[in-house]
């Protein structure tokens, strides 16, 4: 693997006041809610177009995030969501460290679109909304 | 965030008001003193609210400072003794001000780049407390080991800021490891905002910068629903503020409030915690609870079981072996919070004396041989007995 495709992996995609699920708890559920995704047809196809891959070669096991508990103390804790390890390689892999590092935004948007919702429905307390910053890629 | 130009200012006039010329703490019921503390107040607050206009470069908040000291001396004059050092602290913070964001390692005597204006003189009064209190519980650490960094910022709002204005957290996986202080902004500070920023310290650094202190591998934070760091932890950094707050201990320039409408108001601020947190569901709200009466269960066994000889010695063993547990070499809040639950189905929930009394030998076992595997083979022994 580049030394892109390490700096990608890094890349934060948010940060936000965690709510009542901790890093345990989101990284069941966004493991959960990319079966999902990928069990759907339609949503498999549309998130391999937004990827620029092909379908069959999604992979249900290589789970595209992973939270981690950013800080906590006594207000509470901050959740932050990083592009998962795994996912990143195996794409960086397949079509090159330049072509990786141009998959983070599509990571963001296959966050906020198909991920996030899943993990955190409107009006579920799992993560807080909204986040408390954006980060720059 | 580091701390504006502006932010300085607002936070040197806001906590010097809150340092010596709170109303609550006057000792006199003379109406013409009382006016006097009232009208210096408001000098103060004018100045705050003044600051954002006045202040714009860091260049700016040292003579701000001054100036509002000369208003001081001025307006209400130097007759009263807290008047008269409002004006003096005022006077050192402005000699005192560093081109600088205003954050850092902190050290009871301000190092050279620490700037007077925020609270690194407060948090390294803490952190030598608490350096002090490992001390106690045979931890050896080196003196500035490991290293902990201060942060502060003032907000306009925050959701979680509602009933206080001062929060924290801590970030324990870069080196060195970051506490956050948070305080929001409006009128200026008062005594018994001061104790909310004593017990964050305590609470920051007991329960989370300390964390796997003596770890050499990676760390990870602990989410705000983990009982041992936010139930068991904080009852002692609970017990250790308000020891900390007594008459005889406090450093009465920061403190200013003291006997029991202090320890009143610590104890309000540490049960909000267990009664209203907020982003926490209600089973994690009692686990919470749980972990805060296992605590004191561990303490009360230890005098019951005659296993202390006196109340002190078992406040003092419940301190170390919490201590040990807690910066660990093998520990993280995941596995203490474990812990922490076989900890209270042994000391809470099996409501007999004899498991609780074996949680406690396991613990004071611990205390001498340190193993982590033990303890929890012991603890999980002493849950199915």
């Amino acid at each position: 693997m580049s030394s892109d495709a390490i700096t990608l992996v890094e890349m934060a995609i948010e940060r936000s006041a965690a709510g009542t699920a901790d890093d345990d708890d989101l990284n069941a559920l966004i493991e959960s809610a990319w079966r999902d995704v990928l069990a759907q047809q339609n949503e498999r196809k549309a998130v391999a177009e937004l990827l620029s891959s092909d379908p069959a070669t999604l992979d249900p096991r290589l789970v595209p995030f992973r939270a981690t508990i950013d800080a906590g103390g006594l207000t509470g804790a901050e959740i932050l969501i990083v592009a998962g390890t795994g996912f990143a390689s195996a794409f960086a892999k397949e079509f090159g460290a330049a072509a990786a590092k141009a998959l983070f935004p599509k990571l963001q948007q296959l966050w906020n679109k198909y991920i996030r919702p899943r993990v955190s429905p409107a009006g579920s307390t799992k993560m807080s909304l909204p986040p408390v910053e954006k980060l720059d890629s | 965030m580091p701390l504006s130009a502006t932010h300085k200012a607002v936070l040197a006039l806001g906590l010097t008001a809150a340092r010596h010329l709170d109303e609550e703490c006057c000792d006199d019921e003379d109406d013409a003193i009382l006016a006097k503390r009232r009208a210096a107040r408001g000098i103060l607050y004018k100045g705050v609210q003044g600051a954002p206009a006045h202040v714009t470069s860091l260049d700016g908040v040292a003579p701000y400072l001054s100036k509002n000291a000369g208003e001081l001396k001025r307006d209400v004059g130097l007759d009263n003794a807290d008047v008269r050092a409002a004006h003096d602290l005022l006077t050192t913070l402005a000699l005192g001000v560093r081109n600088n964001d205003g954050d850092g390692i902190a050290h009871p005597a301000l190092g050279p780049d620490g700037c007077a204006c925020g609270i690194l003189e407060l948090a390294g009064l803490v952190e030598q407390r608490i350096r002090s209190a490992l001390g106690n519980a045979e931890i050896n650490l080196p003196p500035d080991d490991p290293a902990v960094h201060y942060a502060t910022y003032l907000v306009e709002e925050h959701d979680l800021l509602t009933t206080f204005r001062v929060g924290g957290k801590a970030d324990i996986v870069p080196s060195p490891r970051i506490v956050y202080l948070m305080l929001k902004l409006g009128e200026v500070f008062t005594a018994r905002d001061m104790l909310h920023l004593a017990y964050t310290l305590h609470h920051e650094l007991v329960c989370h910068a300390f964390q796997s202190a003596l770890s050499d591998g990676p760390r990870i934070n602990a989410h705000h629903k983990c009982h041992w760091t936010e139930g068991w932890m904080d009852t002692l950094a609970h017990d250790l503020t308000k020891a900390w707050i007594a008459e005889d201990m406090r450093p009465a320039n920061w403190i200013a409030l003291a006997g029991e409408s202090a320890v009143g108001e610590v104890r309000n601020f540490h049960d909000e915690r267990y009664l209203r947190p907020p982003r926490m569901e209600k089973n994690d709200v009692k686990r919470r609870r749980w972990a805060r009466d296992a605590y004191r269960a561990f303490v009360k066994t230890l005098e019951r079981a005659a296993l202390a000889r006196s109340k002190e010695e078992a406040d003092r063993l419940g301190e170390k072996f919490s201590l040990l547990l807690n910066t660990h070499a093998e520990a993280d809040c995941k596995r203490l919070r474990k812990l922490a639950t076989n900890l209270r189905i042994a000391l809470v929930s099996r409501k007999r004396l004899e498991p609780a009394i074996s949680v406690v030998q396991a613990g004071l076992a611990f205390v001498h041989d340190r193993n982590l595997n033990l303890l929890e083979q012991r603890v999980e022994l002493a849950v199915v007995s």
